[in-house]
């Protein structure tokens, strides 16, 4: 005795919701033998899968019909159980909720804290300067702040370092005539803007930090004080008497990076406030490097970190990597 | 009194017929000797359970067996309701009919 189609039976059997499906199938089924005797197993095997096509419109528009049917009383069920049980219902149901509420809160905190200076495009190859001070006493400091000159150096020292920017971050009065609002600004050499993902909406990312008495303001900054007015060009004063000229306008820096910023200026301008920048005796820079692409941060620091010592041979200090990406999470020190 | 139709009546007239082995297979098999017109499956399996839904048929289960791949049949029987529309319809055919044959014998001789 031939079977029939094992495939079209299936289909139509999981589409098959209610008895009288499963009797229609039977009925075919029954039809496929007898024709099977008259006509042989191909004709009817092929009649068969003609009758069961023929029927898929019906059988998946009942099927649906049913579960939407189910789901509806389903539904009806629910209602009807809540009602009965209120309190139990609002403990449970409204436990549930807040504590999906509270899981969904911490993990979207924790993932912005995580994403904190992963922008940039190097974010992998930078790293923070962080310098090991051993005081007299015995005691063990960490810093963020480094020498003047050591970014210099390292940067011409080590074909590892690739790049290398020092920065100051200054709490400053800025703003046009008798309107000046206390402001971040940081005063970067030129390699910054290179290192740093840092979008120029006006003004020439090359040029803008060679006048020490010019200014980069953020989109927010440049609004805030010269509303639709163009700025580029124009001057700004700062702290007294300063004035500044706008040579770059640059996109906001977005907030979940350690360099939020209003705006940027050249480092040499600290000239001004009477720091010394051929100096080593300051602490007083925040240094970062970038390495080559694909260069391990700790090989490197195994050779720079007592790189002190080859001018001045007397020195407790050493220098330690902080990777970009843990700048905002990490204490110093520790390694 | 709701009208039946042609395939209706003689879906109903079958499963009359047929008593306590009229099932889906077994009408249009009953449908198909008589007319002599080969309609397929989903044209008797409709009305019957168009019928069933207007309250003439009632259906009940029936036993699987292995010619059927072990699924079971849907017996159908005629209802209270089923046999008194069958009746209402049978009267009123004969009402309509009467004298139609006379009438159509006479225009074939023209």
């Amino acid at each position: 005795m031939s079977k029939p189609p094992k495939l079209a039976k299936f289909l139509l059997k999981i589409l098959s919701s209610r008895e009288k499906d499963e009797a229609y199938l039977g009925d075919i089924e029954e039809l496929f033998h007898d024709r099977a005797k008259c006509q042989g197993p191909w004709h009817s095997k092929r009649w068969y899968w003609w009758e069961i096509v023929k029927s898929i419109p019906r059988f998946v528009k009942e099927s649906i019909r049913w579960r939407m049917t189910m789901l509806g009383n389903y539904f009806k069920v629910t209602f009807r159980n809540m009602k009965v049980h209120k309190g139990y219902s609002f403990i449970n149901i409204g436990g549930l909720a807040v504590g999906i509420a509270c899981c969904l809160l911490i993990f979207s905190w924790a993932r912005y804290e995580l994403s904190f200076d992963r922008f940039h495009k190097n974010a992998r190859d930078i790293y923070r300067l962080v310098s090991e001070f051993h005081s007299p006493g015995g005691e063990i400091n960490y810093t963020e702040t480094n020498q003047a000159p050591l970014a210099a150096v390292l940067k011409d020292k080590y074909p590892e370092i690739v790049n290398s920017t020092r920065a100051l971050r200054w709490e400053w009065k800025v703003g046009r005539e008798n309107m000046q609002f206390e402001e971040s600004i940081w005063l970067v050499d030129p390699a910054f803007v290179d290192m740093f993902t840092i979008s120029f909406i006006q003004g020439d990312p090359a040029t803008a930090l060679s006048n020490p008495e010019s200014i980069v303001l953020t989109e927010s900054l440049a609004k805030k004080h010269f509303l639709n007015e163009n700025p580029m060009g124009k001057t700004v004063i700062a702290g007294q008497r300063t004035p500044l000229i706008v040579s770059g306008v640059i996109k906001d820096i977005p907030q979940n990076s350690h360099l939020y910023l209003d705006a940027l200026m050249p480092i040499i301008f600290s000239k001004k406030a009477g720091l010394n920048l051929d100096e080593w005796s300051g602490f007083n820079f925040m240094t970062y490097v970038q390495l080559q692409k694909g260069i391990s941060g700790k090989d490197v620091e195994q050779k720079i970190k007592y790189v002190l010592k080859d001018y001045f041979p007397e020195t407790t200090t050493s220098i330690q990597l902080q990777p970009l990406t843990e700048v905002h999470l990490y204490a110093l020190g520790g390694g | 009194m709701e009208l039946l139709t042609k395939l209706e009546e003689l879906v109903l007239i079958a499963v009359l017929r047929l008593k306590d082995k009229a099932y889906g297979i077994s009408v249009f098999n009953y449908i198909v000797d008589l007319t002599g017109k080969e309609v397929s499956v989903s044209s008797v399996y409709f009305p019957l359970e168009r019928l069933v839904r207007k309250g003439y048929l009632h259906t009940m289960k029936g036993e699987p067996s292995p010619q059927r791949g072990g699924m079971s049949k849907r017996y159908y029987k005629l209802t209270k309701a089923g046999v008194k529309a069958l009746k209402e319809n049978r009267s009123l055919h004969e009402t309509v009919w009467k004298g139609v044959s006379e009438i159509l014998k006479s225009t074939e001789e023209v």
